[in-house]
């Protein structure tokens, strides 16, 4: 088992190798301009840069907060919703098609909106958030309780069990699978918007504000190097909700 | 005293006005009946009717006197929760009572015992055979706290010696509890029943006189 674990984890560097030697020779090739494409050193010293000051760290601080605050209010706001909805067959056939418009919208066009109403700052950006993910997590609420297993029905109503020890017994359980997956994909969905709460309403602080800024002026280094923040912040989140999703949900698949 | 009656009753395919069962039922306090039927006849449908999760057409009367039923459902892969250890899944009907009661705790016990299924108690269902998970099934029908039982099939996909043991537990229980049982073999007739129902024509008859006294005794 070790040893797999050790080859995994050669195999994820040597595929970061390979990428930083691609891009490296791209450059060297000449194939693209450095002005488009940085040398990767250029790039890694920007971010070195990043670190050391404190405008970047504001920046950081104001898209994570966005980005956790507004996920957490979503999935609290999401479940609670969702389980009001879904648990009346009648209740929720009104708020079904409202549900699912809203979760086909693409969430960028939520920003716009949603500044006219807040403003710019930090609200709009958490609110941004907060709809999207709470409209993801009511959807697949609606639809794990509304699909759940037809004998467990049998049983709940053989046995005559109180909404609460349907929802504790039964229904949580049975949606928790489908409901940390929902989660897992609200994660990156969130920063996705935090990020473009950044870059489309006009904000003083945020990982997109660099992005935008650095782009107006073609200092490409920067862009890339906030480019790779977002990234790393989205692999982290990704591997913590797998990791929480596999100990919790022990007989996923079992 | 009847604990079940049913007068008129129809029951018709799911999204269809066509008719699955066209019946009368009527059921005494402590009954232990077995219903025989083929595949598709409406045994499971029936049960469905009597737990409250289909309801029978307009036109027809219902009188059951059973608020909570023990279930023991075909389907045993779905019908354990996986989420919940073996001894989690048997009690879990006793958990959601008022009243909780450590005599069904050690009976629960007791016939995990008989089963052999005492040290695999804190085991999960995906860790179990399906055999297993039937004859869990089945304790956790016998360890809910009611006085009416249902069996759904349960011994279909049991080796011979645990049918062995279950037909002789839940045998135990005939005169004490209102017992039913779905099946579609005749050797279920080896169980102390003492009412016994057929599913022809899509009818459910009362075959108690034919049948019975050739198994067991003139009681009919």
């Amino acid at each position: 088992m070790k040893n797999i674990k050790n080859s995994r984890f050669l195999f994820s560097i040597t595929g970061l190798l390979a990428i930083i030697v691609s891009w490296q020779s791209i450059l060297m090739l000449k194939l693209v301009e450095p002005i488009l494409l940085p040398y990767p050193e250029k790039v890694f010293f920007e971010l070195i840069q990043f670190f050391t000051t404190k405008s970047f760290w504001l920046d950081l601080l104001n898209t994570t907060s966005a980005w956790i605050v507004g996920l957490i209010g979503g999935i609290v706001l999401g479940v609670s919703i969702g389980l009001l909805l879904a648990l009346n067959e009648k209740i929720w056939f009104i708020f079904e098609p409202i549900v699912e418009f809203l979760r086909s919208l693409p969430s960028i066009v939520l920003v716009p909106l949603i500044s006219l109403f807040l403003g710019v700052g930090i609200n709009s950006k958490i609110s941004c958030v907060i709809i999207v993910v709470a409209v993801t997590i009511i959807s697949t609420i609606g639809i794990s309780i509304r699909g759940i297993n037809i004998t467990y029905k049998r049983l709940q109503t053989a046995w005559k069990l109180s909404l609460i020890d349907k929802l504790r017994h039964i229904y949580l359980p049975e949606i928790a699978s489908h409901l940390l997956v929902a989660i897992k994909a609200s994660i990156p969905l969130a920063l996705i918007v935090a990020v473009a709460s950044d870059m489309l309403i006009a904000t003083d602080n945020g990982i997109g504000k660099i992005i935008t800024d650095s782009m107006a002026v073609f200092d490409t280094k920067k862009m890339y190097a906030a480019i790779i923040v977002v990234g790393f912040l989205g692999y982290i989140s990704a591997k913590l909700s797998t990791f929480i999703e596999n100990s919790f949900i022990h007989w996923k698949g079992k | 005293m009847k604990v079940i009656e049913i007068k008129d009753g129809q029951i018709n395919y799911i999204g269809s006005n066509k008719n699955l069962l066209k019946f009368n039922l009527l059921i005494h306090e402590n009954d232990f009946s077995i219903f025989v039927g083929k595949n598709g006849c409406g045994k499971t449908t029936l049960l469905d009717t009597l737990i409250g999760f289909r309801q029978l057409q307009n036109s027809s009367t219902y009188y059951n006197a059973y608020d909570t039923v023990a279930y023991c459902v075909q389907d045993f892969n779905g019908g354990l929760f996986p989420w919940l250890s073996l001894i989690n899944n048997i009690l879990l009907p006793l958990k959601t009572t008022s009243n909780y009661r450590n005599d069904i705790e050690n009976y629960a016990f007791d016939l995990l015992k008989r089963f052999n299924l005492f040290d695999r108690k804190n085991d999960f269902p995906y860790q179990l055979s399906g055999g297993q998970k039937q004859v869990v099934n089945i304790i956790r029908t016998l360890c809910t706290p009611s006085k009416l039982l249902l069996f759904d099939e349960p011994f279909s996909s049991l080796h011979s010696d645990n049918i062995n043991v279950a037909r002789l537990i839940i045998g135990e229980l005939g005169g004490k509890k209102t017992i039913i049982l779905i099946s579609h073999t005749q050797d279920d007739l080896l169980l102390p029943i003492n009412r016994y129902f057929t599913f022809e024509n899509n009818d459910i008859c009362d075959s108690t006189k034919d049948k019975v006294s050739l198994f067991l005794n003139e009681k009919y």
